[in-house]
């Protein structure tokens, strides 16, 4: 009863320090986020050239590049930068268990396929900055390219990431080989940007 | 003496006023700035640990982050997994269901064994792993860490049963020992071009966690 006369008596002290929570509440889970890098991107990008496919250890206690990482898969991960150049992907996903995801430095994952035992997925898309309205590509490989599934890229910047599932010894020659198609080709250089 | 009481009372009782008005005024500053920082912290906190019903989608002890990865995510996911340095995929793709509880509602710890039952899950793509509570892979010497859904060994009736404990058991196992609290995460993966698993709260079959003892 103390507390309902407190109330009753301090609701403007109340309305207004709840105001100011949901301010406060605001304020610190937006300036918890980071919009451009995240850490757990900055992590794992930091060792990895640009532009080539990096093949992955496998994950296990001691050589876990990022907390909550799937052990069960290998990993193949090329670090793009589109700034001036196209980025063609190759990727073959032999069947479910295998994918290949674009992420953004933020931490968005704005492209992913997921394998499928029904057929064997074959991928050869396009990364292309979403700035880019003008590309100076090579003669010869415009034609190619233009035939290309294109992904805009909301940054320049990011990584594609294949997953090949761990399932055995006897799958292990097919998961090689089908990993090592995976390939990450800058397609154009010194482009033009207009507008 | 009658005069100086009559002089003194005034003044007394003003000094009294003030110090009750001015002692008013400092608790009720207290009360502000505890409601506000207290509860805007502790609130905010509560929300990307915890998710709320917007963001999260909970199956018996299984949590999932429906926003997670998506590109204009909420704020308190994308606060989440910015904290745990995750790589996250779209939840829409690659489903990640998290339990740190046993159906039960009891925290996961590594002095206890636990058995997960569940049945595969047709047209679906599924992985299992144990972590503790930083995200790190336990160290065994026998290197399990998760099973998947072409490593698991199932029943006929396409069910199956995952131990988790610090001594070897039969069919599936993942040893836990020394490891503190648990954190078990299941990522299902839908087929294209087949039918897709639907993972509608009614639908998806996720497994039971059941403890089996502690010690």
């Amino acid at each position: 009863m103390s507390w309902l006369k407190f109330i009753a008596r301090q609701w403007r002290l109340l309305l207004a320090a709840s105001v100011a929570a949901a301010i406060v509440h605001i304020w610190t889970t937006l300036s918890a986020m980071e919009a451009t890098v995240v850490p757990g991107y900055r992590a794992l990008v930091k060792d990895l050239p640009i532009n080539k496919v990096s093949f992955l250890d496998p994950i296990e206690p001691g050589n876990q590049p990022l907390p909550f990482m799937m052990p069960d898969a290998l990993y193949a991960i090329c670090r793009f930068d589109a700034t001036d150049t196209t980025i063609r992907l190759v990727a073959n996903l032999p069947e479910a268990g295998w994918s290949l995801s674009v992420h953004a430095p933020n931490g968005d994952n704005y492209y992913f396929v997921p394998g499928t035992n029904a057929r064997q997925t074959r991928l050869d898309v396009t990364l292309q900055p979403t700035g880019a309205t003008f590309l100076a590509i090579p003669s010869g490989t415009l034609p190619q390219n233009t035939e290309k599934p294109k992904i805009l890229l909301p940054d320049p910047h990011g990584i594609a990431v294949l997953r090949a599932p761990i399932k055995g010894l006897a799958y292990r020659r097919l998961s090689d080989e089908q990993r090592s198609a995976f390939r990450c080709i800058p397609t154009s250089g010194n482009s033009a940007k207009r507008g | 003496m009658a005069t100086l009481a009559i002089r003194t009372t005034p003044s007394l009782m003003r000094i009294k006023r003030t110090l009750q008005s001015g002692f008013a005024l400092i608790t009720k500053t207290i009360v502000f700035l505890f409601i506000a920082l207290v509860g805007g912290t502790v609130s905010s906190w509560y929300a990307v640990e915890g998710g709320t019903r917007i963001n999260t989608e909970r199956i018996g002890p299984w949590t999932k982050w429906s926003n997670a990865g998506r590109p204009g995510a909420d704020p308190y996911s994308r606060v989440r997994f910015n904290k745990r340095s995750e790589l996250v995929f779209n939840a829409d793709q690659a489903t990640r269901y998290e339990a740190t509880s046993d159906s039960a509602g009891r925290l996961l710890h590594s002095s206890c064994d636990y058995v997960l039952e569940g049945m595969q899950a047709p047209g679906a793509w599924w992985s299992l792993a144990v972590f503790d509570a930083a995200g790190r892979l336990i160290r065994n010497p026998s290197e399990r860490y998760g099973f998947n859904s072409a490593t698991i060994a199932r029943q006929v009736d396409d069910s199956f049963t995952i131990y988790l404990a610090r001594d070897a058991r039969p069919f599936n196992w993942i040893p836990t020992s020394r490891a503190g609290r648990l954190v078990i995460m299941i990522e299902i993966q839908p087929q294209t071009g087949r039918e897709t698993i639907d993972t509608d709260r009614d639908t998806v079959q996720l497994p039971q966690i059941r403890r089996l003892g502690c010690r």
